[in-house]
């Protein structure tokens, strides 16, 4: 089984590898060039950067916004993480409104409006464990550094057709 | 041809840092354990805190880099300054990657601006360590955002491959253009904050002798005199108080900086002109001990590495 760092460097390769831009995040320690994207929680009572939520990447491509946890194995944590944050209506729009101030989707010439960004904001769980997929959430099967692996995608979601052949 | 190790906080810098330089091709990529399970130059170069890469050729270091996407400002400016410190007191090239100015995000938004005592500080060290120690710059976009399309290396790039080129010189054409690049910083930055120029509020110096009186009676009687014999002390007053009395960041890294600006004339701790005394005007003796014990195991010890002494509400005690 991969480490976490490995996954994440491995997620990236095969993100990019499969055409997704990558527009910010945070590995699990240290830092890299993408800038970091805190999600404050909205009924946060004193200022910094305390229980704010910071994915550890965030993709795009082709009108679909994706939030990315890694962890070397699949992460009941981290799943239910997402689905917060996927669930919660002002958490989604606190994460557009944080892209839009750090200029990502600019710099990066994509164009999605808040409605657009909400009906396709997606979460995808990366990991090196066994294969298989699960609920409403994307798995990156991440089986090296270099972009190999798989993408998982949640039976009866549309929204990735196509999003995962290489370019 | 040399044998490159480079070892690393994180497989995520260690291998942004491979890519620097083609001479970095073959280099292997090794995870700097906790003190002890490492290479014993590497664990010499971790002994006060862990930097994000050791670089070694043949088994020697010869690179200490760390990469921040912090800007130095305020609280930040002192933080991992101690573990730069022990890479130019082993006289290593030290590097460190960040941004000069860069916008900060939150409720009160804005561009925040390089304290530049630490482009002093660094001079310092160069001159007393005979080693450089660089800062080199992530440049920003107009809206002061770090750019991050890969030209940001560029200039880390230049001085870390021709460093490997002219086989490790310390005098080699980049490392002495960044130095003019932090030189012609630092004069501009301070000829529109002249403020710089003076030390912080935080810092007060005085007569040693007037602290006679307040030295505690267990103080060795060759500290005590060699203590006597530097006419002035800086104090460095640190607001920490009984319920926030287990810390580092920032402090220990700032008293470096004071001290290479303003009290170090040599490469030992012990070579002051003017004596550094870390004041605790919130904190007993026993309060403060006994939440930053001198264990080397921890960056506890750093409170132990440079200051001639520690003042507390009960008394000032001396080090060195």
């Amino acid at each position: 089984m991969l480490q976490e760092d490995e996954v994440y460097i491995g997620a990236k390769a095969f993100l990019k590898a499969n055409g997704w831009t990558l527009l910010g995040g945070q590995p699990p320690s240290g830092c890299n060039h993408l800038p970091v994207i805190e999600i404050k929680d909205p009924n946060r009572v004193s200022i910094g950067s305390k229980g704010a939520y910071k994915p550890d990447l965030v993709a795009h491509r082709d009108g679909v916004t994706m939030i990315v946890e890694c962890k070397p194995d699949f992460s009941k944590m981290d799943e239910a993480k997402l689905l917060g944050i996927l669930s919660d209506a002002g958490k989604r729009r606190e994460l557009y409104n944080e892209m839009l101030k750090r200029n990502l989707f600019k710099r990066h010439r994509v164009q999605v409006g808040q409605e657009e960004f909400d009906a396709k904001l997606r979460g995808a769980l990366a990991h090196s464990g066994s294969a298989r997929s699960h609920g409403s959430l994307l798995i990156l099967s991440i089986v090296d550094m270099e972009g190999g692996g798989q993408a998982l995608c949640p039976a009866g979601d549309p929204v990735f057709k196509g999003l995962f052949q290489r370019r | 041809m040399l044998k490159y190790s480079i070892y690393c906080d994180n497989r995520v810098e260690g291998l942004w840092f491979k890519g620097l330089s083609a001479s970095l091709s073959a280099a292997t990529l090794h995870l700097i354990g906790g003190r002890g399970s490492n290479p014993s130059v590497v664990d010499d170069l971790v002994r006060y805190d862990r930097p994000d890469i050791i670089l070694l050729a043949d088994e020697k270091p010869v690179m200490v880099v760390e990469k921040t996407r912090e800007v130095p400002t305020g609280h930040n400016v002192g933080q991992r300054i101690a573990r730069l410190v022990r890479a130019v007191e082993s006289n290593v090239l030290t590097i460190k990657f960040f941004p000069f100015d860069a916008r900060k995000h939150g409720t009160y938004s804005g561009v925040c601006n390089l304290n530049i005592r630490l482009l002093e500080a660094f001079a310092a060290m160069t001159r007393i360590h005979r080693v450089p120690i660089l800062a080199v710059n992530w440049p920003v976009d107009t809206h002061g955002e770090l750019v991050d399309d890969g030209t940001e290396d560029d200039r880390v790039k230049a001085v870390v491959d021709n460093y490997l080129k002219t086989s490790h010189d310390n005098g080699c054409g980049e490392i002495r253009a960044q130095q003019k690049i932090m030189d012609d910083e630092y004069k501009a930055r301070l000829a529109r904050r002249g403020a710089y120029a003076r030390p912080p509020g935080s810092v007060v110096s005085m007569l040693s002798k007037s602290l006679d009186g307040y030295i505690n009676g267990t103080s060795q009687k060759e500290i005590r005199a060699r203590f006597m014999s530097r006419p002035n002390t800086l104090l460095y007053q640190i607001g920490m108080t009984p319920e926030n009395c287990k810390r580092q960041d920032p402090y220990t890294g700032m008293q470096f900086i004071y001290d290479y600006l303003l009290c170090r004339n040599g490469a030992d701790p012990a070579d002051k002109h003017t004596n550094l005394v870390l004041r605790f005007p919130n904190l007993t003796r026993e309060e403060w001990y006994k939440n930053n014990p001198n264990n080397p195991n921890t960056k506890s010890c750093n409170w132990y590495i440079t200051a001639n002494g520690f003042w507390f509400k009960d008394g000032l005690d001396l080090l060195r």
